[in-house]
């Protein structure tokens, strides 16, 4: 796995690696310590004035200091030119990397327009051939009613058998393109002027959340990703754990619903301190259930469907009754760290107003087309190598702090996972290299949601259960 | 200016001069290795490294002159101090 993380967002348009941060940090302290020096070596000689019987080697000395004088103004500009050289250089990558995205938006739009607009023929041509395939499965699933019921698993096999193409970043970002052009293939089959979506989508009326929408709405009508009323209990409490530190220190206290003892989704953490409010740390699990039809799980598919459209998902309505059960309250200082779908939920939560949320941490969310206020440090944590975090589309938040980076090099060991970069394991590795960074946007916004050091502090820890009920 | 006074000047400027080394010294050290090749790749990796090894050169310069700059005051200050006796 490699080290480098590429830092972006936080409301610039620069992309940085974490070499070139601490280049430009390094060589901007030489520009400043070589400024400073040359200031107090001018003081320096003006301490012994020059007499007929001063020393020779105390005119040398002069001379010395004369030359270091020279060259610490030369260090001072050449360690800031170097060091605005590495700053511009940062810039002018973010922008050609904006500007390369949007070329490839634009032309997956005309492409989407393109097979959209010519489903009609492609349905004709590919109808005789259909109905073979259909009929073949129909046939084969009557003779063969194991492999039917098989069918999830058989389809956890293909991902394995494919892992890795599928944690190609280059297929994460066809998928990130896939997914901008689902509209415009809808528009070409509708035969809705060409341009149009795109001038809706620069309007912000056409987004990867509508798309998802017009799914969820299509979907509920036969009964897939069709929401259901939740609730939510607490299993259990504790006191005594220490409150988090840096963003690994988040990814520890995720829970972890597929090893738990009955599933828990959601841990919340009450910290109080003498004397002052209690503050809110929330953590929230990923999708633990891959199903398209609701059962009693709400981290499920329909949940992030509905979560991407933003519209109220069962896990959202979830966690924000956790929230009320643990005592957040709309002025609470909350902190809200998630997982995939549990970063989905820690956006919307932020995105929505509701709550004093201090700053919110996602690994793995395909949340990037959800626009947070501007003033809520938000830290996203993807690898290049992930699909899920594409699965939100071309990123719409821009200040947002992306923290990128590729989980597994080429040809490395993916494991048994059918998404290996998905997984908490190397998120967590992700975190502590980014806890270590010298970006400066974001080391802030790590800062802003840490707490004083007192010691003062009680953390009342609460595991909950979340389970969907019968559709009303 | 008398040589007593010399003196003490030259020994204030002493004192000024270690201590200034030492903060030149430091700086040079927080100087990218070269060697590192930097964030950069192909052709720009060769410029960089090039500039790169200039501020170093200038800066350990700087750090040499000041050193000097020390040393000769320290030979400045045994001389007058022979012949203040």
């Amino acid at each position: 796995m490699s080290d480098e993380l590429t830092i972006s967002g936080g409301g610039s348009v620069a992309v940085a690696t974490d070499t070139l941060i601490d280049h430009a940090q390094s060589l901007e302290a030489v520009r400043d310590e070589a400024a400073g020096s040359a200031r107090q070596l001018a003081g320096i000689d003006r301490l012994v004035v020059a007499t007929v019987d001063l020393p020779a080697s105390a005119a040398e000395a002069e001379r010395e200091m004369d030359a270091a004088r020279a060259l610490l103004a030369e260090l001072e500009r050449g360690a800031g030119l170097l060091a605005t050289a590495l700053r511009l250089g940062a810039d002018a990558y973010g922008a050609a990397e904006r500007y390369a995205e949007r070329a490839m938006q634009h032309l997956a739009a005309r492409l989407g327009y393109a097979a959209g607009f010519f489903l009609p023929l492609l349905g004709v041509l590919l109808v005789p051939s259909a109905g073979f395939v259909i009929g073949g499965l129909v046939v084969a699933a009557v003779l063969f009613p194991d492999q039917r019921r098989d069918l999830v698993g058989q389809l956890r096999r293909w991902l394995g058998a494919n892992t890795s193409t599928l944690s190609d970043p280059f297929t994460v970002g066809l998928v990130r393109m896939t997914v901008m052009s689902i509209d415009d293939v809808a528009a070409g089959a509708l035969r809705i002027p060409p341009g149009t979506t795109e001038a809706l989508s620069a309007l912000g009326v056409v987004t990867t959340g509508s798309t998802a929408a017009v799914i969820a709405t299509v979907g509920n009508q036969f009964g897939v990703f069709a929401e259901t009323p939740v609730s939510v209990r607490p299993t259990a409490s504790s006191t005594g754990a220490a409150p988090p530190v840096g963003l690994a220190g988040r990814v520890d206290r995720l829970p972890s619903p597929e090893t738990g003892p009955l599933g828990e989704q959601i841990i919340i953490d009450r910290i109080s301190t003498p004397g002052e409010p209690d503050r809110f740390e929330v953590y929230i699990g990923g999708t633990s259930d891959w199903s398209v039809i609701p059962g009693s799980e709400p981290l499920d598919m329909t949940s992030n469907v509905q979560g991407i459209a933003e519209l109220p998902a069962g896990s959202y309505r979830a966690v924000e009754q956790a929230m009320a059960d643990a005592g957040v309250t709309a002025a609470s200082d909350v902190v809200v760290t998630g997982h995939s779908q549990g970063g989905l939920i820690a956006t919307a939560l932020a995105a929505s107003g509701d709550y004093s949320v201090r700053g919110i941490v996602t690994i793995g969310a395909p949340a990037g087309h959800i626009i947070v206020p501007a003033d809520i440090p938000v830290v996203a944590i993807e690898h290049t190598d992930d699909l899920v975090p594409a699965l939100a589309g071309v990123r719409a938040n821009h200040d947002a702090i992306l923290v990128e980076r590729r989980a597994f090099e080429p040809g490395a060991d993916l494991g048994d996972s059918p998404l290996p970069a998905h997984e908490r394991a190397p998120y967590r590795e992700t975190a502590a290299l980014a806890d270590q960074s010298a970006d400066a946007k974001l080391r802030a916004a790590i800062r802003s949601m840490s707490y004083r050091e007192n010691g003062g502090a009680t953390v009342t820890t609460t595991t909950y259960l979340a389970e969907r009920g019968e559709r009303g | 200016m008398t040589d007593a006074a010399l003196l003490a000047a030259l020994a204030v400027q002493r004192m000024a001069l270690a201590q200034l080394a030492g903060r030149v010294g430091a700086a040079c050290a927080r100087v990218p290795d070269p060697a590192s090749g930097g964030p950069w790749a192909g052709p720009a990796r060769d410029v960089y490294v090039g500039r790169l090894a200039e501020v170093a050169r200038v800066a350990a310069e700087a750090s040499a002159a000041v050193m000097a700059a020390k040393d000769l005051t320290d030979r400045a200050m045994a001389t007058v101090a022979d012949r203040v006796g």
